[in-house]
Parts: C-alpha cells; sequence; structure tokens
C-alpha cells in the first residue's frame, strides 16, 4: 500500500511538471538570452532616479 | 495494474516528447532512477525502454535541438577519460565477466553524464532536469521513510519496489542519494518556477526531506549518517546565526537518538576510523575485516580494480578452504562469526546477496 501510494504521488508530481513544461517557452531559449536573435532585446536597466530630469507639465494637464 | 500505469507513463513521457525533445532526457533521467521496467512484471520488463529513452534523447538533441549553447567541458572530458579507465580495469580483471556484470549500470550513467549538460541550455531545463531527479528519487524515499517510520526498517531488510541491490536500490547509495537532495529540495522551492512556492510546496517538501532522514535510520547505512554530518557542517555555511544552528542541530539530536531503534544505534557504533570502516556502505562485519582476519582467504588482492575481491586460483565455490577452516561449533563468536552466519543465513533465507561481506566471496 504505502509502495502504491508513493508512486502514485511521484508519478502525479511528475506528470504534471511534464504537462506544465510543456507550454513553457522558456524551456528551449531564455528569454533574456541576448545572442539569440529570436528574443527580443533586454530591457534597458532603470535609470538613476537621482540623474533623471524633471519636466514640469505645462499648465492645464492633469 | 500497476504494469499498465507504469507503462501507460513511461509511454506518454516519451510520446510528448515529440512535441519538446527535451522532454527525452527527463524520461531517460526518470528511467534511469526510477527503473520502472524492474518495477514492471512483463510489459515494460520486455522493452529495452531504457536504450529506447537513452536514442530518443540523444536523438532528439542531434537532429532537432538548438546546439548554440552546448559546450564542451573539461569535466566531460574527464567523464569519458573516467569511462575509459573503468572499461579497460573491467577489461583485465582478473575475473572479467563477474566484473562486466557488476558495473554493467556504469556505461551508461557516465555516458549520460558527459551528455547531460550538453542539452542543459537554459534555466528552466536545468530545474526541470533537478526537479525530475528529485521526483524520480522521491518515489524510492518516500516509501522506505514510510516503511522506517511503521516497521524500523534495518540492515538489508529494508525493501523497497525491487530487491536488485543496484543503482539507488542499494542501501548505503539510497541513504547517501536521499541526504544528498536535501538541498536540492529547498532550491526547488525557493527558486523553482514549475512549481512556484506556495504552503503546498512547502509542506511536501518538508515531508519529503523527512522522509529523507529516515532513510539512513531505515537501510542501516552508516554511510547515511556520515552525510548527514556532512550536511550539517556544510549547511554551516549557509545559516545566518551559526551558535543558534549548532545548538539546534545538538538539540535535535538528544531528542533523536532515544527515539532510534537500537539496532541502529548500536550499527552507527561500528564507525571507526577508515581503515576499519572500508565496508561503510555494507552490512556485517565487513569485507575488510575478514580481509585482515583471513588473509589467506582474501588471496594477495583482495580488491581488484574493479573493486571486486578477487580470490585467483582459487575454486570458486570455496572462499574458505575447509581444511583451514575450523568447525562452525568452535569458532570464537566473534565479527568473522556473525558475518559468515549472517551471510549463510542471508542466502538460504532469500536466495540472494545481502550485499554484505559475501559479495565476491559466495
Amino acid at each position: 500500500m504505502f509502495d502504491y501510494f508513493s508512486l502514485a504521488l511521484t508519478h502525479g508530481l511528475l506528470a504534471l511538471a511534464a504537462w506544465r513544461l510543456l507550454w513553457r517557452d522558456d524551456l528551449d531559449s531564455d528569454p533574456a538570452d541576448p545572442a539569440d536573435p529570436g528574443e527580443s532585446a533586454p530591457a534597458a536597466p532603470a535609470a538613476d532616479p537621482r540623474f533623471v530630469l524633471k519636466r514640469k507639465d505645462p499648465p492645464g494637464r492633469a | 495494474m500497476l504494469d499498465l500505469a507504469l507503462t501507460a507513463f513511461t509511454l506518454g513521457l516519451l510520446a510528448v516528447g515529440l512535441r519538446r525533445p527535451f522532454l527525452w532526457v527527463l524520461a531517460y533521467l526518470y528511467i534511469d532512477i526510477v527503473a520502472p521496467q524492474k518495477i514492471s512484471y512483463f510489459l515494460l520488463a520486455s522493452i529495452p525502454v531504457s536504450l529506447i529513452a537513452f536514442l530518443a534523447a540523444a536523438g532528439g538533441w542531434l537532429l532537432i535541438d538548438d546546439k548554440r549553447d552546448s559546450r564542451f567541458t573539461l569535466r566531460q572530458a574527464l567523464l569519458l577519460l573516467l569511462l575509459v579507465y573503468c572499461g579497460l580495469t573491467t577489461l583485465s580483471a582478473d575475473f572479467a565477466a563477474p566484473a562486466l556484470s557488476k558495473w554493467a549500470w556504469v556505461w551508461k550513467a557516465l555516458i549520460f553524464a558527459a551528455f547531460l549538460p550538453l542539452t542543459l541550455r537554459t534555466r528552466l531545463r536545468i530545474e526541470a532536469a533537478a526537479l525530475v531527479m528529485v521526483l524520480s528519487a522521491a518515489s524510492i524515499i518516500i516509501t522506505g521513510g514510510i516503511k522506517t517510520a511503521v516497521s524500523g526498517g534495518g540492515c538489508g531488510s529494508l525493501h523497497f519496489f525491487v530487491n536488485d541491490n543496484t543503482g539507488l536500490y542499494e542501501g548505503s547509495i539510497i541513504s547517501c542519494a536521499a541526504i544528498a537532495i536535501i538541498p536540492l529540495v529547498w532550491w526547488l522551492v525557493k527558486h523553482g518556477m514549475v512549481f512556484p512556492r506556495d504552503w503546498k510546496v512547502t509542506a511536501f517538501a518538508g515531508a519529503l526531506t523527512f522522509a529523507c532522514l529516515l532513510i539512513p535510520v531505515g537501510t542501516q547505512a552508516r554511510t547515511g549518517l556520515l552525510c548527514i554530518g556532512l550536511l550539517g557542517v556544510l549547511t554551516l555555511r549557509a545559516v545566518k546565526h551559526r551558535l543558534l544552528y549548532v545548538a539546534l542541530m545538538g538539540a535535535a539530536a538528544l531528542i533523536a537518538i532515544p527515539l532510534l531503534p537500537q539496532s541502529y544505534t548500536a550499527r552507527m557504533g561500528t564507525i571507526e576510523n577508515h581503515e576499519g570502516d572500508e565496508s561503510a556502505s555494507q552490512c556485517g562485519a565487513g569485507r575488510s575485516t575478514m580481509s585482515a582476519n583471513l588473509p589467506s582467504a582474501a588471496g594477495s588482492r583482495p580488491i581488484a580494480a574493479t573493486g571486486l575481491p578477487t580470490r585467483r586460483g582459487r575454486p570458486k565455490s570455496r572462499a574458505i578452504p575447509h581444511q583451514s577452516r575450523p568447525p562452525r561449533s568452535s569458532m570464537p563468536a566473534g565479527p568473522i562469526t556473525r558475518a559468515i552466519s549472517r551471510c549463510s543465513a542471508s542466502r538460504a533465507g532469500r536466495g540472494f546477496s545481502c550485499g554484505c561481506c559475501c559479495k565476491g566471496w559466495a
């Protein structure tokens, strides 16, 4: 009985993992891989807020 | 019913590889660890499923997979070098045929170990391989852990799915593997993307860790205790409050020791040093003890290059010549007597070697 329980539990999890992997695009290529031309370029690093010029909105705009 | 379920699962895993060839690599990992063809009685047992999975994994990588990020590293070269060395020493062993059968599982394991890094190109693939290895090993560990908690286990008496005594079904190897995957389990809990962290994943990991710790108790393999100790020392690198960690570990050990079976504590008490502990993976008094006390029986080369004890020039059926062996009733009740009687009882009772000192002596 313990054998059946263990086999059922782990094989169920293995099947679920295989099912989830089946639909993952990042299984075959990392999304942030810059060497892969098929992927979009990585996002630019966030600018340091100390050096960002703040533009004043014209009056009358929200 | 079990046959049908295992066959359906294995064939299903191979079938989904048609869409994603990397799943064939995962299928091979599963087959290599769980060995469903050994659990099966007739369906999978009649198919070379391991070979099929290996050919599918290698063929899928060669023909379909993107190989731009695959690199051949020094570590793989060393693995291949070890493979050649194993082949040469096995073929040149004194008893090449038994050595070949003993090491039959090594070839494919080493070849696949050299092949696997070529396929692990993405982060998700690395995680998937780790996850499949952990869950496959968990199928053996969970049942062993429950049986240990219920019955206590024993040296050579904790039965998993098969009485094969090779691979992960060998007591000391499953003990070592069970402890070794504990950090991997918690890495998957912390960083896993297939099963993101939630209370169910954490609860499963906690229960699996407890089962992993029970395996060395159930198999009574001294290797397991040494692995637990090593894991405890290595964990010191990662913990923040080391003194608190050491204190908690000490308290846990003090609480656990009275709950352990008497046979386990007695067996762990036989751990001495490297000279007296060469048989740490085996039950009984051990091969080294017998070799030390019976040099005539061990021969001039007790351990061959392949790890097989040899008896050059001796009849195969007689490890200890009857002329030099005193009557059993007059033998002192020392470790040698206990080992011989244990081996004899094991072979007579179960019809196979218990993996102890009778390896190579029978």
